[in-house]
């Protein structure tokens, strides 16, 4: 203790550490510790309205809600759609997100900036509107929709909401921006001689992509299905504006549990099941790449 | 012998530029060719249009006898080594050197002895498992040398490919370039802005600017017998002069400077009377003593302005009474130089060691 004071003494600008180390135990240490007790807590079974009291037992310790949610199937099949949603979410954004940014990547560079911005746009937006804004697009009576029946290339409306396809396609627009960004500055960090080298030496454009483009934004792609599965498995919005029961993630499932069951106790336990399949996630992503690329 | 490489008319415009202005140039088989100048000159662009890298705007090339303008990057047949080397930096320096055998779908055991040889011909010999990061600069420089010849292709293009290594390494590597390029007979041109460079390793210097060749010559020619003024003055440094020509007598032309003597040089096929021309003499061409040799020719008496001491040599900034100042170099004998400021002195030298430009 002794040396580490005299350390920030010799070392005053790790004092510039102090607001994030403050702002994050206050937003989310404290809070995700709570979250961990209440989850421990036994369910306090009634509504608790009018009672002035909390939605569980204060004061409880007991397991019980981890044992129902591994022994429920109810819940382990949420639990096997949310990872399965985030498998798909992260590989359909990262493929789209790949050649989103490939295009962007190879395009004149007066046109660079406009595409970025499009692809950025959707953030500018509340994450309902945009949702809404779908289904405004796809919905039975949306643009789409009507556009086919007036053309006549169909009689009746394609069901395209409030299936899989709609939460896939809402989940997805809101994760891409990020993995089109990602990969995108992966492909302009690389040195174009290296293609120039690739093609000289007999490389058609496609060998050379597969040869040294691909290879070089690796870590990008990989950091972008990661990315892209952690939001797609902790999925709200899309799931619960553009999805049914059926469709429901354990996100949503922890909605219903704290605002409509009433039960915070299980709330918080799925809650931090959530946070532990994302945490693993993250743990084996850090532990198969190395800290240190090659350079 | 049909030439290796052949560059008829080529031109190349970025939007209202011209970047090369109508070069055309041969190349013999196993000849290495420099293209000279400064930047911005059309050196490296003629590279690139060369290698494929780059569309000319008009004019044709052809490597071994077949015009290759139309022809795709990767099926020019070419190997080139950029001045960044541009290695595959996730790739070993095995399969580095042997990339262009993989892509002609050559198997890896099959790669492994070629990339072998390629790498025992540059002294890389057992560096074949490490990475691009793993090596230095000079090792960096002979593993992009040998995935540029490792498939012998028809022409060997090297963009700079001194410019990052210290001076030391600089001149180490030019002689291995050179013995490499020998060994395996590639017709080369060869990238720099550094008339050190061109002169030791190239058989021929073809000076550029302004999208042009000044002169094509051998390293010899370009130095002692300059075709233009910008030669004269960007190969080496040089006394230049400007003049009209007052007389021509068996092969000696009698030029008056503008301010000064006059100077006898010898005379150029179209040397005419009457003619402004411009004359070269190289610094180190110049005698300078405290007394006329006999024999000497374009003797001037000259005061000494100014002494440059640079080890080897002493460089003399002397002024003729009335005229031009000029540049005198001379090797060190002793450990000092000779003659001081102020001294007056002589300075003489013959006809044949000056150029006349017209």
């Amino acid at each position: 203790m002794q040396t580490r004071i005299a350390n920030l003494a010799r070392r005053p600008g790790l004092l510039l550490l102090l607001p994030v180390v403050v702002y994050l135990s206050a937003f989310f240490l404290i809070p995700f510790l709570w979250l961990l007790r209440v989850s421990l807590a036994r369910n306090r079974g009634g509504t608790g309205y009018g009672e002035g009291k909390a939605f569980y037992e204060p004061g409880t310790w007991t397991l019980d809600n981890y044992l129902q949610f591994l022994t429920d199937k109810f819940f382990l099949n949420i639990t096997l759609f949310t990872v399965e949603l985030g498998l798909m979410v992260a590989v359909i954004s990262t493929v789209v997100s790949y050649a989103l940014a490939y295009q962007i990547w190879r395009a004149p560079a007066w046109l660079k900036g406009p595409l970025v911005l499009m692809v950025i746009l959707p953030k500018f937006t509340n994450v309902i509107v945009l949702m809404f804004g779908l289904l405004v697009v796809f919905g039975s009576r949306g643009l789409l929709n009507s556009a086919l029946i007036n053309l006549g290339m169909i009689a009746e409306p394609v069901p395209m909401m409030f299936n899989l396809f709609s939460v896939l396609l809402g989940e997805t627009i809101l994760v891409m921006p990020y993995c089109v960004l990602i990969i995108l500055a992966a492909l302009m960090s690389i040195d174009r001689a290296l293609l120039d080298a690739a093609g000289g030496l007999g490389a058609t454009r496609f060998k050379a992509f597969i040869e040294v483009t691909l290879p070089l934004t690796l870590p990008a792609i990989s950091v972008s299905m990661v990315l892209s599965f952690m939001w797609g498995a902790a999925a709200f919005a899309a799931p619960y504006l553009l999805g049914k029961p059926d469709l429901y993630t354990l996100a949503v499932e922890v909605d219903r549990q704290v605002n409509w069951r009433l039960n915070w106790a299980m709330g918080s336990a799925i809650a931090i099941i959530l946070t532990g399949i994302i945490a693993a996630c993250l743990f084996f992503y850090f532990r198969q790449s190395p800290a240190e690329e090659r350079r | 012998m049909t030439p290796r490489i052949r560059v008829t008319g080529l031109e190349k415009s970025f939007g209202a530029v011209k970047a090369i202005d109508g070069v055309s140039f041969d190349v013999a088989p196993g000849e290495l060719i420099a293209l000279l100048g400064p930047s911005g000159c059309g050196k490296t662009t003629t590279l690139r249009c060369i290698g494929g890298y780059d569309t000319p705007s008009a004019g044709d090339i052809e490597i071994a006898g077949r015009r290759v303008n139309d022809l795709p990057l990767h099926r020019r047949d070419i190997g080139m080594v950029f001045q960044s080397y541009a290695l595959f930096p996730h790739k070993t320096v095995e399969d580095n050197v042997g990339f262009a055998l993989k892509m002609k779908g050559v198997t890896r055991p099959a790669r492994r002895q070629q990339v072998g040889e390629a790498l025992e011909l540059v002294g890389m010999s057992g560096f074949g498992a490490r990475y691009p990061a793993q090596l230095s600069g000079g090792q960096r420089q002979r593993i992009a040398l040998a995935r540029a010849i490792i498939h012998r292709p028809a022409v060997l293009l090297l963009d700079e490919p001194l410019a990052n290594l210290d001076r030391k390494l600089r001149e180490t590597m030019r002689h291995e370039i050179r013995r490499v390029q020998n060994a395996v007979s590639i017709s080369t041109i060869l990238v720099t802005h550094d008339q050190e460079e061109a002169l030791v390793m190239a058989d021929r210097v073809a000076v550029m600017d302004g999208g042009r060749i000044h002169q094509l010559a051998s390293p010899s020619d370009v130095y002692n017998r300059p075709a233009t003024p910008f030669v004269a003055r960007f190969i080496g440094a040089t006394n230049f002069f400007e003049g009209r020509v007052t007389m021509i007598e068996n092969g000696r032309a009698t030029v008056q400077l503008e301010r000064g003597p006059s100077i006898i040089v010898e005379a150029s096929d179209n040397t005419v009377t009457g003619r402004n021309v411009g004359i070269s003499i190289r610094p180190e061409r110049i005698g300078i003593a405290m007394v006329t040799p006999p024999d000497a020719q374009n003797v001037s008496s000259v005061r000494v302005e100014a002494v440059s001491y640079l080890g080897a040599t002493v460089v003399y900034t002397v002024t003729v009474p009335d005229g031009p100042a000029m540049q005198v170099m001379s090797a060190l004998v002793g450990n000092e130089p000779p003659f001081k400021e102020g001294a007056n002195v002589v300075v003489w030298w013959s006809p044949d060691r000056s150029t006349l430009i017209v």
